[in-house]
């Protein structure tokens, strides 16, 4: 606790960052980092959200006729009651096939910049339609899965309703409609929220020692920022897999070989395993490979700090991290249902 | 569309924020305008450009970066751009561009060349 300590003070947390006493104003800025959007997620000029749009999504979604052998939908790995994941260390695709790495959540996935673990899709619309196509996922030809879903009556009156400017089963608007969907799927409110906004008694004390060591000392935060926590970046974090390379060959760059994207952490506590290929079983595993199990190499990112961490400190790390579970009641302030 | 490493002058000019300098090209002006990364962010948002014009993007942030452009008109990618590394993109041609960092995605410059 030598660089940094958290102390109670008068009913305020005072945050010591660097050795440096963090109150008032800069505890203040800090928190405003977190501070949950005011505004409507980002939505393409070409895809604003509809009723109706997202009606179909949700349709499409559920549909297992968008895999080649009608087994597999979205929504079997993407399932709402485990938080738009499957619960397993990594995805399992057509016929049973295991793939490299763990389904990604699609809470607050509006707010994202680029898609997958290795960033290859740059809008959801984009990113909708490559598992359908992808051989080891629900792999079926989109030019078959038009054809399909244009045989089922209901999806007729749907598509007219959803794009009424274009009113017809289209690859485009199959994308449109599945984005639009998941722009819906948005976290709701934690703890820690609640606390950010001013609740002083919204989190156990453990919980802010642990916000403290994230911010500072433990320098989650380099990563970890913003309301979703991720900075959406690339960054090898030396974990000892080396058979995915991520995003390295998708911007043709080496050096960025083993990287993946930082993941968002609302809700994070319900969501294990962890890392991109579910090798961790547990938070706590989790900020013990930071503090200890770190794989050397020239690939690791520039802002990856070496750290080391009392057994305390990894206790209120993951405290912290659980003040980031909602309470199931999703944020709709920006539903169309509304 | 090369990288060059930046001698000390230019870079006290260049931490201002976007200028324009202006060099004989023969007959024709050619300019190049600068911006800085730093923190995980471009100077600006924003420059305009005339076609023919060169962006001199100078890296002086603490972590390495990687300037893309995915344009029908134009594709660019640096590879990596170390700190105090400098990246050039010449836009031949008008339109509005999007200049990202492969790394940082949230790192964007809109160019809008006329």
């Amino acid at each position: 606790m030598r660089a940094l300590i958290a102390l109670l003070l008068a009913g305020t947390l005072t945050v010591a960052l660097a050795g440096r006493a963090l109150a008032g104003d800069d505890l203040a800025a800090l928190k405003a980092q977190f501070r949950r959007p005011a505004e409507q997620p980002p939505t393409p000029p070409d895809n604003p959200i509809s009723a109706a749009k997202v009606r179909l999504g949700w349709a499409l979604f559920q549909d297992r006729r968008l895999s080649g052998d009608q087994s597999l939908a979205c929504v079997d790995c993407h399932q709402p009651e485990r938080d738009w994941q499957d619960g397993r260390p990594r995805a399992v695709g057509a016929g049973g096939h295991a793939l490299q790495r763990r389904t990604l959540t699609l809470f607050d996935t509006a707010w994202g910049e680029t898609f997958f673990w290795d960033g290859r899709a740059p809008s959801l619309e984009a990113q909708s339609l490559i598992p359908i196509e992808a051989s080891d996922e629900m792999d079926l030809k989109m030019v078959d899965a038009i054809a399909r879903l244009q045989r089922v009556g209901f999806y007729q009156g749907m598509f007219a309703e959803a794009f009424p400017e274009e009113p017809h089963v289209t690859e485009r608007n199959v994308a449109r409609a599945i984005a639009a969907f998941e722009r819906t799927i948005v976290s709701g409110t934690t703890p820690f929220d609640r606390w950010v906004e001013g609740e002083e008694d919204a989190l156990a004390p453990a919980a802010k020692r642990g916000f403290a060591l994230f911010a500072g000392k433990a320098n989650c935060i380099q990563c970890h920022v913003g309301w979703r926590l991720t900075d959406d970046g690339f960054h090898d974090t030396g974990l000892p897999n080396t058979d995915d390379s991520g995003r390295g060959p998708i911007i043709n760059v080496p050096m960025l070989n083993y990287a993946f994207k930082t993941p968002a952490l609302r809700n994070v506590a319900r969501r294990p395993p962890y890392m991109h290929d579910g090798s961790l079983p547990s938070l706590r595993a989790v900020v013990d490979h930071y503090a200890d199990g770190i794989v050397e190499r020239p690939t690791l990112s520039d802002d990856l700090k070496r750290i080391a961490l009392t057994d305390e400190e990894r206790a209120d790390l993951v405290a912290f991290l659980e003040a980031l579970t909602d309470d199931k009641d999703p944020d709709v302030r920006w539903s169309p249902f509304n | 569309m090369t990288r060059t490493p930046m001698s000390a002058g230019r870079r006290s000019i260049e931490l201002a924020a976007a200028l324009t300098i202006g060099i004989a090209g023969g007959a024709a002006w050619a300019a190049e305008t600068a911006v800085t990364q730093k923190d995980r962010a471009f100077s600006v948002q924003e420059v305009t450009l005339r076609a023919g014009d060169e962006l001199v993007m100078h890296n002086d942030d603490t972590r390495a970066h990687n300037i893309q452009v995915n344009h029908p008109k134009l594709t660019f990618n640096s590879g990596l751009q170390e700190p105090g590394e400098d990246t050039r993109v010449r836009f031949a041609e008008p339109d509005r561009y999007l200049v990202f960092c492969g790394i940082h995605p949230k790192m964007k410059l809109w160019v809008e060349v006329r």
